[in-house]
C-alpha cells in the first residue's frame, strides 16, 4: 500500500508539471499592442506665389520649386510679394510603422471678395511613408494652379484634405 | 472517487481552464491587431490652405509723345536735350536754334498694374534709334534716352507716371528740311 501511494503521488506531480507547462505557452501567445493613434498637422501652406493674370498651369513640386506652361508670367516681386513654398505636413504616431497619404483630387481657390476661381489639382507628395524611430515623419506637397485666361486679379484662398492612416 | 480518479479530472479541468484562459487572450489578441488594419477612418485628416495672388497683367500707355520741337541745324548742328521732366525743358548744343510753337516736350508713360508694385523700366540702348525724315532717306539719331524714374513703385490704384527725354543728334550736314519721326521701344516689368 505505501508503494502504491508513492507511485500515485508521483504520477500526480507529473501531470501537474505537464499542467504548468502548458498553461505558460498559452500565455505567451497572448501578446496585445496598443497602438499610439495617428495624426497629421500642417506645418506652412502651399502657396503659388504671385502670378500675372493669363492662360497658365502653374506647379509647385514637392520641393517648392515654382515651374509654368508659360513662365514669363510668373512674378517675384521684390517687395510686398509673396513667396511660392510648397505645403509642408507633420506626421506623428506609433514608432516605425508605415502610414498611407491621401489627398484630396482637386479643390477650389476662390477670389477674396468674390469673382472668380481657379481650380488646384495633380497632388504630388514626398512622404516615405514611414514614421521613424520617434513616431514621426514630416513631408511636403505640391500641386498644379490652372489659370484661365481673363482670370480676375486677386488674392485667391481655398483648402484641401489631407488624410494619414496606418498601412 | 478514489483520489487518482479525484486528480485526474482536477488535472483536466484545468487543463479545460487553461485553454479556454488561452483562446479569450488570442480572441484579444486579434482584436487589437484588427485596430491597425488599413482604415481611412481610423487615420487622421488635416484641412490645409492653398492660396495664390494673381497679380494684373502691366499696361503701359504713352499719353504724351515725344517732340524735339522745331530747330535750325545751323552750320554745323548739334545736340537737343529734352529733359525728363513735366515740363520738358529743351537745352541744345552746337548751332542748333529752336524756333518758336515748336512745342517741344518729354514723352509721358502712364502704367497701370498691381498697386504697390514696384516696377523696372528699361530704355532703348544709346545710338539705336532714329529719326526719319518723311520724303527722304535722310535721319537723326537719338543719342540718349533718359527716364525720370527707372524702378517707380506703383501707387495704391495700381498706377505709374514716368517721363522720358532724350538727346538728339542734329548732323552738321545740310540735311532734308522736314518732318522726322520714329519709334522706340520702353519696357516696363514687375521688380
Amino acid at each position: 500500500m505505501k508503494t502504491t501511494l508513492k507511485l500515485l503521488t508521483l504520477s500526480v506531480a507529473l501531470f501537474a508539471f505537464a499542467n504548468i507547462s502548458f498553461g505558460q505557452n498559452v500565455t505567451a501567445d497572448a501578446a496585445a499592442r496598443i497602438i499610439t493613434p495617428i495624426k497629421i498637422q500642417q506645418d506652412q501652406a502651399l502657396e503659388f506665389g504671385d502670378i500675372i493674370s493669363g492662360t497658365n498651369v502653374v506647379t509647385i513640386a514637392p520641393d517648392g520649386s515654382r515651374t509654368a506652361t508659360d513662365p514669363t508670367l510668373l512674378l517675384t516681386l521684390a517687395a510686398g510679394g509673396r513667396t511660392p513654398q510648397a505645403a509642408g505636413f507633420s506626421v506623428k504616431g506609433e514608432k516605425n510603422l508605415s502610414y498611407t497619404v491621401n489627398i484630396d483630387a482637386s479643390a477650389t481657390l476662390t477670389r477674396a471678395g468674390g469673382g472668380g476661381t481657379m481650380t488646384i489639382n495633380n497632388f504630388q507628395h514626398n512622404s516615405t511613408g514611414t514614421l521613424d524611430a520617434s513616431g514621426e515623419d514630416t513631408f511636403n506637397v505640391g500641386a498644379d494652379l490652372t489659370v484661365g485666361a481673363n482670370q480676375a486679379s486677386g488674392v485667391y484662398e481655398g483648402t484641401y484634405t489631407v488624410t494619414v492612416a496606418y498601412e | 472517487m478514489t483520489e487518482e480518479n479525484f486528480k485526474k479530472t482536477s488535472v483536466k479541468n484545468k487543463l479545460t481552464f487553461f485553454l479556454i484562459f488561452g483562446l479569450l487572450f488570442t480572441g484579444l489578441s486579434l482584436e487589437y491587431t484588427y485596430a491597425i488594419d488599413p482604415d481611412p477612418v481610423n487615420g487622421s485628416s488635416v484641412q490645409a490652405s492653398a492660396t495664390a495672388e494673381l497679380i494684373e497683367a502691366l499696361s503701359v500707355t504713352e499719353v504724351t509723345q515725344l517732340n524735339f520741337g522745331r530747330f535750325t541745324s545751323g552750320t554745323s548742328g548739334g545736340t537737343i536735350v529734352v529733359a525728363n521732366t513735366a515740363t520738358g525743358t529743351v537745352n541744345v548744343t552746337g548751332t542748333v536754334v529752336t524756333v518758336n510753337d515748336g512745342s517741344p516736350c518729354s514723352a509721358l508713360f502712364r502704367a497701370l498694374g498691381q498697386p504697390n508694385a514696384a516696377l523696372t523700366i528699361a530704355l532703348p540702348a544709346a545710338g539705336t534709334v532714329n529719326l526719319n525724315h518723311i520724303g527722304s532717306n535722310n535721319t537723326m539719331n537719338i543719342a540718349s534716352f533718359t527716364v525720370s524714374d527707372d524702378t517707380p513703385t506703383l501707387n495704391a490704384y495700381g498706377e505709374a507716371i514716368v517721363y522720358v527725354g532724350a538727346t538728339l543728334t542734329v548732323p552738321n550736314t545740310d540735311i532734308a528740311k522736314g518732318i522726322y519721326s520714329g519709334i522706340y521701344n520702353i519696357t516696363f516689368t514687375y521688380q
